[in-house]
């Protein structure tokens, strides 16, 4: 399943435009697409079956698709939620069942190849939308953050500009993704386990992004 | 609303009630204890056997003191109502038919008095036509009761009369007046409501009205020297800080003309005004809310309009807004590739960063 050279991916989308979209960013990023289609089933059956990372349009045919989402993220994949829905809602609870990042089609030209690339590493990405949701969290149940994360990822969801964040707070660019990728592994270890948020957790022990104590 | 007015009705006349159940409970209770037990205790030998009489007093005395439980409480009968009532009418004639038939218009007869007392208990809520039904049958089972026995000798047909007459006159009125309390009730509650909903809609009225001119008078103050100046040439309309003032006020207008302006989020409804004129002016703008949010004061609201609305009008090409509720704050971000004027603010905190070729403006209010 793991993309061992060039990465892949296999694109859940019902909208033709979109499809061409994505498939032209994958083909000047060195992507290959796999299959593609308006069903989910294009990433569980044929060549799709074998790609690392599932761009995943969750409106499919008028509500969310979360069992499909669900169905794919408990088979171990790794899902990119690529939607036009902008609601906190919606993106948190994508996290919770098991999709690695969120984005939002607005997002699209400037996120989805770097969100595909960390998530095919299982690394965090979180894009601006995504963080905002996250920094303006009101469940009782949502993980704890720090003031500083907090205003970190408020700050990024406000510029969509690291290298702004980073003038901001006197901080370097890489402490800024230091900053949001600890988030993104606290909403991993929260709420319903699966293999793809404990994978997450365990690059982010590798890339020493957290320690043990740190969750 | 709804809920309101259901609890206002109910108030009202349990209120009103209250004070009648008080007194027809404890007219019961001095029955059963200063009339009847006497009675029912010189009396026992009438009852076969002898018990009964006193059994029954004592199933009528529970029934009074959950009675005054009930009207402690401030409820009624409701469905347990009639098995009640049915149940009391049926002692009733057990012990008549317990009752040596020479005493069944004597004193030893407790419950050709009492029982009817417990149906205007029972019937507080209910139809005055149910208790005066419930009182004529138990009076015709006991006069069957007695034609049976023989008794119809003119002595004992007039003392039960007088009795009956007597007794259940006072049983009628009492219940009369309940009902009647009952309608003066409704009609004081629905008078209540209605003198409140009136004042309610004056108020309305009168605040948004007064609302209205103090926007009006805000307004005279911004648009028409505006206006006028545009009017004498004395503020040209190419100079970008007259197209800014005009794009404020107009902003403004838009939202006084604006039915759902009076919502309960203005900060959002008139920041959704200024990024429309942005967009009419051909800038893309990207806008995103997140989280609730707190509704921060008039003054602190129109900061972060002012400071949002410069920084939107300085955008060219694009911009992106931000909205968000972080904890208690309510946080406004613009990122813009313009210069916008830096804005003087009191009631709120702002910050500016300025790199990567944009000028990224947040005003924060925190309660």
């Amino acid at each position: 399943m793991d993309a061992v050279n060039a990465p892949s991916v296999v694109i859940v989308d019902d909208h033709p435009a979109i499809l061409d979209g994505v498939r032209a960013w994958c083909a000047a990023a060195g992507i290959e697409v796999l299959d593609a289609g308006p069903r989910v089933g294009v990433a569980v059956t044929g060549p799709g079956a074998g790609a690392g990372v599932v761009v995943f349009d969750l409106q499919l045919e008028g509500a969310p698709a979360y069992r499909d989402l669900t169905l794919l993220t408990d088979a171990g994949r790794r899902v990119v939620v690529y939607s036009q829905h902008a609601d906190s809602d919606t993106a948190l609870r994508c996290l919770e069942l098991g999709a690695a990042t969120y984005l939002t089609k607005a997002e699209g030209p400037e996120h989805l190849i770097p969100a595909v690339l960390a998530v095919v590493e299982d690394r965090p990405y979180t894009p601006p939308v995504l963080s905002g949701a996250m920094a303006a969290d009101h469940r009782p149940d949502r993980p704890v953050l720090s003031e500083r994360e907090r205003e970190v990822l408020l700050a990024w969801f406000e510029s969509d500009s690291k290298q702004l964040v980073a003038q901001r707070f006197h901080l370097s660019v890489k402490t800024v993704d230091t900053y949001i990728a600890r988030v993104r592994i606290k909403y991993a270890d929260a709420g319903r386990p699966a293999t793809t948020k404990a994978a997450l957790v365990a690059r982010a022990l590798q890339d020493g992004l957290i320690d043990l104590a740190g969750l | 609303m709804t809920v309101a007015t259901g609890l206002l009705e109910t108030d009202l006349s349990a209120r009103l009630l209250r004070g009648v159940r008080v007194a027809q409970c404890v007219i019961v209770l001095v029955i059963l204890l200063g009339l009847n037990l006497p009675n029912v205790l010189a009396g026992a030998a009438a009852y076969r056997p002898e018990w009964i009489g006193l059994a029954g007093w004592a199933v009528m005395v529970a029934l009074a003191l959950v009675d005054g439980l009930l009207v402690a409480r401030h409820r009624f009968w409701g469905r347990a109502r009639w098995p009640v009532a049915i149940g009391v009418l049926a002692l009733a004639v057990a012990m008549a038919l317990d009752l040596r038939p020479a005493e069944l218009s004597g004193p030893a007869h407790i419950t050709l008095g009492v029982a009817g007392w417990f149906w205007v208990l029972l019937f507080a809520d209910g139809r005055l036509r149910d208790l005066v039904a419930l009182i004529v049958v138990h009076l015709l089972v006991v006069l069957g009761l007695l034609l049976a026995a023989g008794r119809t000798d003119q002595v004992t047909l007039v003392s039960f009369a007088t009795t009956a007459v007597a007794v259940s006159s006072f049983q009628l009125a009492v219940g009369m007046a309940g009902s009647a309390l009952r309608a003066v009730a409704r009609g004081a509650t629905e008078s209540a409501l209605a003198e409140a909903r009136a004042r309610t809609a004056e108020e309305i009225a009168t605040a948004v009205h007064s609302d209205r001119e103090a926007r009006y008078a805000a307004l005279r103050s911004v648009a028409l020297p505006l206006l006028s100046g545009i009017g004498a040439g004395t503020s040209p309309p190419s100079d970008p800080e007259v197209q800014r003032a005009a794009a404020a006020a107009a902003a403004r207008l838009r939202r006084m003309f604006d039915e759902e302006g009076d919502a309960a989020d203005a900060l959002a409804a008139e920041l959704g005004g200024l990024v429309d004129i942005a967009e009419r002016r051909g800038v893309v703008v990207r806008y995103s809310e997140r989280g609730p949010r707190q509704v921060p004061p008039p003054g602190a609201v129109r900061e972060m309009l002012a400071a949002a609305g410069g920084a939107l009008h300085a955008s060219r090409v694009a911009a992106r807004v931000t909205l968000t509720g972080v904890g208690e704050d309510v946080v406004l971000g613009v990122v813009t590739d313009g210069t916008p004027a830096e804005e003087r603010l009191t009631e709120v905190r702002g910050s500016r960063v300025e790199g990567d070729g944009v000028t990224w403006v947040e005003v924060r209010w925190t309660p």
